[in-house]
C-alpha cells in the first residue's frame, strides 16, 4: 500500500500536503504492524518453548522469518538515511514483509537456508523490475 | 516530570549531568567487562560473588550499579567545564568502548566454550 | 516450571523485544531531520523501564530456575555451546543495556533541545542508539538459540 501512495504522491511531480499526511499515516501503522510482526512472532517462540516443542526454535523457517525481519528493520534506516537506491529498497522492503508472512503461514515448509533465500533474492529483483515498470508507466520522475 | 524538581537546568548543569553521565556508564561497563573475565579466570572471585550476593550474576550487576553511582557522583562533584567538541568526543569514546567491551567479551566466551 | 517462572520468562522476554522495540524507535528518530523530543523522550522512559524490569524477571528466572534445570539439559545434549558460548554472552551484555539506554535518555532530556543544531554530537547519540539496538538484537537470538538447545 505504501508504494502504491508513494508512486500515486509522485506521478504529478511533488507531494501535496495531503499526501504528505497519507504518506504519515501509512508509515505509522506500518510501524505498529512491525511491532505486532515482532512481539507475535516471538509469542509463537515463546510458545513453542514453553509447550517443549523447541526443535522449532533451529529450523530454516524460524530463522529466516528472524532474518528477514531484521531485513525490514535495517532497510527502513538505509531507506531514511538514503544509503540504499529507492528502487531496491522499496523492492526489498516488500518482499521481506510478504517473505515474513508466506513463512509465518506455510507451516508445512521443509526448504532450507539456500532454498528460501535464493527465492528471497530472485524475488527482490523481479518485484524491483514491476516496481520500475509501473513506475515508467506512470512517467515518475526517478527517485 | 518529577525529575524537573530535582535538576536545575542551567547550562553548566546540563553539561556537568551530561558528563557525569558519559564518565559513569563508561567506567561501568569497563568494569563489567573486567569482572566478566577475571571472575572467570579467576574462581576465588565469582565464588565470592556467589557468596556475597547469592549468586555471581547478581554481584556484578549490582556492583556496577554501585560504580555508577560513585563515578557519576565523583565526575559531577568535581568536573566544571567542557566544550562541545570534548562532550563529542567523549560519546564516542563510550561508542568505542561499548563495542570493544561487547566483541571481546563475546570472543572471551567463543575461546572459554572451544577450550571446555 | 511453575507458573511464577513461566510468568516471569514470559515478562522477560515481551518488555525486552519492547525495550528493543523503544531503542528502535529513538536510534530512527534521531535520524530524522528534526526530532521529535517528546515522543523520543517517552520511548527513551518505555526502553529504560522496559529493560530494568527485563533484567529482574530474567534474572530471577535465570538464577532460581536455569541454573539447576536448563542449563545440564543444554550443557548434555547436541548444542553445549549454546549454554557456554550464548548463555554466558548473553548475561553479561545484557547488564549494558539499562546502562547505555539511560545514557541515551539523559542526552535526550538534558540535551535533546539543542541536538538538532548539533550535528557531530546528534550523529555520536545515533550511533550509540544503534549500538544499543544491536546489542539488543543480539541478546534478543541468543535467547533463542539457548531455548531451543533445551532438549
Amino acid at each position: 500500500m505504501s508504494q502504491i501512495f508513494i508512486f500515486k504522491a509522485l506521478s504529478d511531480g511533488k507531494v501535496s500536503k495531503t499526501e504528505d499526511q497519507w504518506l504519515k499515516i501509512t508509515y505509522t501503522v506500518l510501524r505498529i504492524g512491525l511491532v505486532i510482526l515482532v512481539i507475535s512472532g516471538f509469542a509463537f517462540l515463546l510458545h513453542s518453548r514453553l509447550e517443549g516443542f523447541e526443535e522449532r526454535l533451529y529450523s530454516a523457517r524460524t530463522w529466516s522469518k528472524i532474518i528477514m525481519t531484521l531485513i525490514i528493520l535495517i532497510n527502513a534506516v538505509l531507506l531514511q538515511v538514503r544509503r540504499i537506491p529507492f528502487w531496491l529498497g522499496s523492492s526489498v522492503s516488500l518482499v521481506s514483509w510478504y517473505g515474513s508472512l508466506v513463512l509465518g503461514v506455510w507451516r508445512g515448509l521443509t526448504a532450507g537456508y539456500l532454498g528460501i533465500f535464493s527465492v528471497y533474492i530472485i524475488a527482490i529483483f523481479v518485484v524491483a523490475f514491476i516496481l520500475e515498470k509501473i513506475r515508467q508507466r506512470m512517467k515518475i520522475s526517478k527517485l | 516530570m518529577l525529575i524537573d524538581k530535582f535538576m536545575i537546568k542551567d547550562t553548566q548543569s546540563i553539561e556537568k549531568n551530561m558528563v557525569a553521565s558519559i564518565v559513569g556508564v563508561s567506567v561501568s561497563i569497563l568494569f563489567l567487562l573486567v569482572m566478566t573475565v577475571v571472575s572467570e579466570l579467576v574462581p576465588e572471585l565469582k565464588v565470592w560473588l556467589t557468596n556475597s550476593f547469592s549468586h555471581h550474576w547478581v554481584g556484578k550487576g549490582v556492583l556496577s550499579i554501585a560504580v555508577f553511582l560513585v563515578f557519576f557522583g565523583l565526575d559531577r562533584t568535581y568536573k566544571t567545564k567542557i566544550t562541545e567538541k570534548g562532550l563529542v568526543g567523549a560519546v564516542n569514546t563510550l561508542n568505542i568502548l561499548v563495542i570493544f567491551s561487547a566483541v571481546l567479551i563475546l570472543l572471551f566466551f567463543i575461546y572459554e566454550g572451544l577450550h571446555s | 516450571m511453575t507458573k511464577f517462572l513461566e510468568t516471569a520468562l514470559i515478562i522477560h522476554i515481551l518488555l525486552g523485544l519492547v525495550g528493543v522495540s523503544s531503542v528502535y524507535f529513538i536510534w530512527t528518530g534521531f535520524l530524522k531531520k528534526t526530532m521529535k523530543l517528546s515522543s523520543l523522550i517517552k520511548s527513551g522512559w518505555i526502553a529504560l523501564v522496559s529493560f530494568v524490569l527485563s533484567w529482574l524477571s530474567g534474572g530471577y528466572y535465570y538464577v532460581a530456575y536455569y541454573g539447576d534445570n536448563v542449563k545440564p539439559v543444554i550443557k548434555a545434549g547436541d548444542y553445549p555451546w549454546a549454554h557456554s558460548v550464548f548463555t554466558e554472552t548473553k548475561e553479561h551484555l545484557f547488564l549494558f543495556l539499562p546502562f547505555l539506554t539511560l545514557m541515551i535518555l539523559i542526552a535526550l532530556y538534558f540535551y535533546g533541545d539543542k541536538l538538532d543544531k548539533n550535528e557531530k554530537l546528534k550523529k555520536s547519540l545515533t550511533l550509540l542508539s544503534g549500538i544499543t539496538f544491536f546489542l539488543g538484537v543480539f541478546i534478543t537470538l541468543a535467547g533463542v538459540i539457548i531455548s531451543g538447545a533445551n532438549r
